[in-house]
């Protein structure tokens, strides 16, 4: 691949949707407009049902990237086209589980952090807490 | 039953198609402003209205959109009727939610196509009132304060078109409005 065309795939990087993220996994193997639906649906258990308009729209703009290919229609049959991920695609698919993992690696350290530095004011209070109720407790006696 | 109506806002036409089929009339077939309904069980389908292709670009002649209008079936719904660039399906309320455009991106590329085409039709009607007004207030000089035999239908459409293109601006601003509050 030309450094060029890296870089074009950087700028279109910008906008990855779950339906373009869901819909280039779905065609890892050859797969049919429905098809995608129907393993989008499978893959996320029933969250995320793409509606026809925004797949269709999806597939153009894929198509006009080359981030997928048509893989065949039948055309004896019933026409049905599939498609299939390209190279590209792959590549688009690649950078952006890259964006995600440090998305969620980012947002896993700090929350835990978070949770930690709280934890420890919690302990620090419960111990000041005790101490007083020492203290109360010597008063009293 | 036949019903009359002239709507510029898709979202209010489908929101009305589905207020008839909850009381029991389901549109079958559109023309001109004209829709036709049969009767069905209250509340059997849900409505969506759709525009594919943008106008411009597309001939509204061209009728390429069998692979979207399987695709669409594929997914339970029926199609309806095609009316221009608009497409109108529905599908049995029993089988749930029915969306045709399930995240903010496709729901804005969606608003944009049918706000390009108010747009270029707004120009049109535009450009046809300006120089009818033109050539009538031409004549009106000419005739020294008089319109003589212009004809009142004559008129009358000027005035229709003078409203159509005022209707399309309008409804393009008012689409803007709709993106804008969908980003946000």
């Amino acid at each position: 691949m030309e450094v060029w065309e890296v870089v074009v795939l950087a700028e279109k990087q910008m906008v990855m949707t779950e339906a373009f993220y869901y819909i280039l996994l779905s065609l890892n193997t050859p797969n049919h407009g429905y098809g995608i639906i129907q393993n989008t649906i499978e893959l996320t258990d029933g969250r995320l049902e793409l509606g026809a308009g925004t797949l269709y729209g999806a597939i153009n703009t894929l198509l006009d990237r080359g981030w997928i290919r048509l893989y065949s229609e039948d055309k004896q049959s019933r026409k049905k086209k599939q498609y299939l991920i390209t190279e590209q695609g792959v590549l688009a698919l690649e950078q952006e589980i890259e964006r995600l993992e440090e998305l969620l690696e980012n947002g896993r350290r700090v929350i835990n952090e978070g949770c930690a530095k709280s934890e420890g004011t919690n302990a620090g209070e419960r111990k000041e807490k005790e101490e007083a109720a020492d203290e109360e407790v010597q008063v009293v006696f | 039953m036949k019903k009359f109506r002239l709507y510029f806002d898709k979202d209010k036409e489908e929101e009305w198609l589905n207020e008839m089929s909850r009381q029991g009339w389901a549109m079958t077939e559109f023309l001109l402003g004209l829709y036709i309904f049969t009767s069905c069980e209250p509340g059997q389908y849900i409505y969506r209205i759709d525009m594919q292709k943008e106008a411009g670009r597309t001939p509204v002649w061209r009728n390429d959109y069998q692979e979207y209008i399987e695709l669409v079936e594929e997914t339970g719904a029926e199609y309806v009727c095609r009316w221009g660039w608009w497409l109108i399906f529905r599908r049995e309320a029993a089988k749930g939610e029915f969306a045709l455009y399930t995240d903010m991106e496709s729901q804005i590329a969606l608003y944009r196509r049918i706000r390009w085409m108010f747009l270029l039709f707004g120009m049109l009607e535009l450009s046809i009132a300006l120089s009818n007004t033109g050539n009538v207030l031409h004549f009106w000089e000419s005739r020294a304060g008089s319109l003589g035999s212009l004809d009142i239908i004559f008129f009358v459409c000027l005035i229709l078109v003078w409203f159509a293109a005022a209707g399309f601006f309008l409804m393009s601003l008012k689409l803007t409005g709709k993106i804008h509050r969908l980003r946000m």
